[in-house]
């Protein structure tokens, strides 16, 4: 169980990749760039975790001495913003796509074998 | 490349990737362990400056200067997807008047919960954006169920209601005064309690955030919705063109 | 996490009695979040239709969801409930849908874009021999059945 969380998170980036690497659909790649995107937040999320420990919030308990451990704060303002903000990024590539569909007539990647004025 | 050698290689260097990166976790400290002296800090610093949310303490004050990072990058992929989701002249003229304004026959059952949780859901939204700095929750959260939300009268079927509602010029201002208005905020507020820097902060962004996802959510309902093939040569004299 | 959850078991103790989720039965829950993340993100990519991959990966965000809620992050859960389960997806369709005319009628009804030389329709035609061709078969979701 010590390092099965780290593992995962690889995978998941791992196999993003594969997908990405085989795709013949840039909105296909588009979706698995996302899926290694969340590889990252599955291991940020995997290091701070406290066996034993809440959420760090302390509206309705009291902070660690008294309350409890809890999860690392840290990790968990990185990966929260960078859901969001991934998530516009992934909207751009796709207003990407979007563009070379257009222009081009196709989403193949192997289609598109040189960059075209 | 061929696929099978583009493969191979993806399967070369994966191989080494995974023996790596398998390598550095069987020395990172174990999974669940007790030792977090960055959570340690971070978490007696929320306390000390009177935040009973550590994240939100963290993500807008203790290091709002990363999030003001974030936040830049979140303006610029807006406006970039948006710039590049403009519909054409030509395009919008193509259509000769032949939109399709969404699903054409709603049940009216839909309708109605569409109607019925647009106002909810806005309210959450509102919620989850104030009370970032007590509960779970904060403007990046907040910021995504607002902008969202306002698209559910799309799945009401109403989709000129959408439009009315969302008028796209006015999204685009306030996103842009949203963002400097997290710069200022964040110069302003080196000198005030945390108490209430974070609301502040988190307000911005929720604004922020809510008018990013909206303008692209509604670039992409013209771009699905609107568009139609173009005409054939036809000038390339292109400028934003507001559908009717 | 509910509060009747029998929280005996833990290793540090929990002096308060709140409700921390811990012991085996946290252990088993996340070991079962993390393989069910596992598989959804492999299901994501797997899936080679576009357009039953944006339902897969509606599912896969509300699993990373999940996964994150039995983290104790409900911050994270909260931004990935509603990027990965709503906006992501919904993204991703409507770019499926803004350029359907470029995968769908590949054979290409009246359409001559630009008027370029090399016209588009032969491209688009050899494009889908050859996805039929090396991605045809074995496909668990079947796509190529309507083509």
């Amino acid at each position: 169980m010590s390092v099965l969380p780290y593992l995962t998170a690889g995978w998941i980036m791992l196999v993003g990749v594969y997908g990405i690497v085989t795709s013949r659909d840039l909105i296909h790649a588009v979706v698995c760039l996302s899926v290694t995107q969340s590889g990252t937040y599955v291991l940020l999320l995997a290091i701070g975790y406290r066996s034993g420990a809440t959420a760090p919030v302390f509206s309705d308990r009291p902070p660690p001495p008294a309350g409890g451990p809890v999860t690392d704060p840290v990790v968990q303002a990185m990966a929260l913003t960078d859901i969001v903000v991934g998530a516009t990024v992934t909207a751009l590539l796709l207003a990407l796509a979007v563009q070379v569909a257009k222009r081009r007539g196709t989403l193949d990647p192997d289609a598109l074998r040189s960059l075209e004025p | 490349m061929t696929p099978r050698a583009r493969v191979a290689l993806f399967a070369f260097g994966a191989a080494g990737t995974a023996a790596l990166y398998t390598a550095g976790t069987l020395d990172l400290p174990g999974f669940g362990g007790a030792w977090h002296p960055y959570a340690d800090r971070a978490v007696r610093q929320a306390v000390a400056h009177g935040t009973p949310n550590a994240v939100a303490s963290v993500t807008f004050d203790q290091r709002a200067f990363d999030t003001l990072g974030e936040e830049i990058i979140l303006l610029a992929a807006a406006v970039a997807a948006v710039v590049l989701l403009r519909v054409l002249r030509r395009e919008d003229e193509d259509t000769d008047g032949s939109h399709r304004h969404g699903p054409a026959d709603v049940p009216d059952a839909l309708r109605l919960v569409g109607h019925l949780l647009l106002p909810l859901t806005l309210t959450v939204g509102v919620y989850v954006v104030a009370h970032g700095h007590q509960s779970p929750g904060g403007g990046f959260q907040g910021g995504v169920i607002l902008g969202t939300a306002v698209h559910l009268l799309y799945l009401a079927g109403d989709y000129p209601a959408l439009r009315r509602l969302r008028p796209l010029p006015v999204f685009e201002a306030a996103e842009a005064v949203a963002a400097a208005a997290f710069v200022v905020l964040a110069l302003a507020a080196t000198g005030w309690a945390a108490t209430g820097r974070v609301p502040a902060l988190n307000g911005a962004v929720g604004v922020e955030v809510g008018c990013a996802l909206t303008l692209l959510l509604g670039r992409f309902f013209e771009q699905a919705l609107l568009v139609r093939p173009p005409a054939p040569p036809g000038g390339r004299t292109g400028r934003t063109g507001e559908a009717p | 996490m509910s509060p009747n959850r029998p929280t005996g078991h833990a290793p540090p103790p929990d002096p308060l009695g709140l409700d921390a989720l811990s012991g085996p039965l946290a252990d088993t829950f996340i070991a079962a979040a993390l393989a069910l993340a596992a598989l959804m993100a492999t299901a994501v990519v797997l899936t080679r239709r576009t357009v039953r991959q944006a339902i897969v990966l509606s599912g896969y965000g509300m699993v990373l969801g999940l996964l994150f809620l039995i983290l104790q992050a409900p911050d994270v859960a909260m931004s990935q409930i509603g990027v990965g389960t709503v906006l992501l997806p919904l993204i991703v369709v409507l770019a499926l849908h803004a350029t359907r005319r470029y995968r769908d009628t590949a054979t290409g009804n009246g359409r001559h874009d630009d008027g370029r030389p090399d016209g588009a329709d032969t491209r688009n035609d050899t494009r889908a021999d050859t996805r039929n061709d090396t991605r045809g078969g074995g496909q668990a979701d079947g796509r190529g059945a309507g083509r």
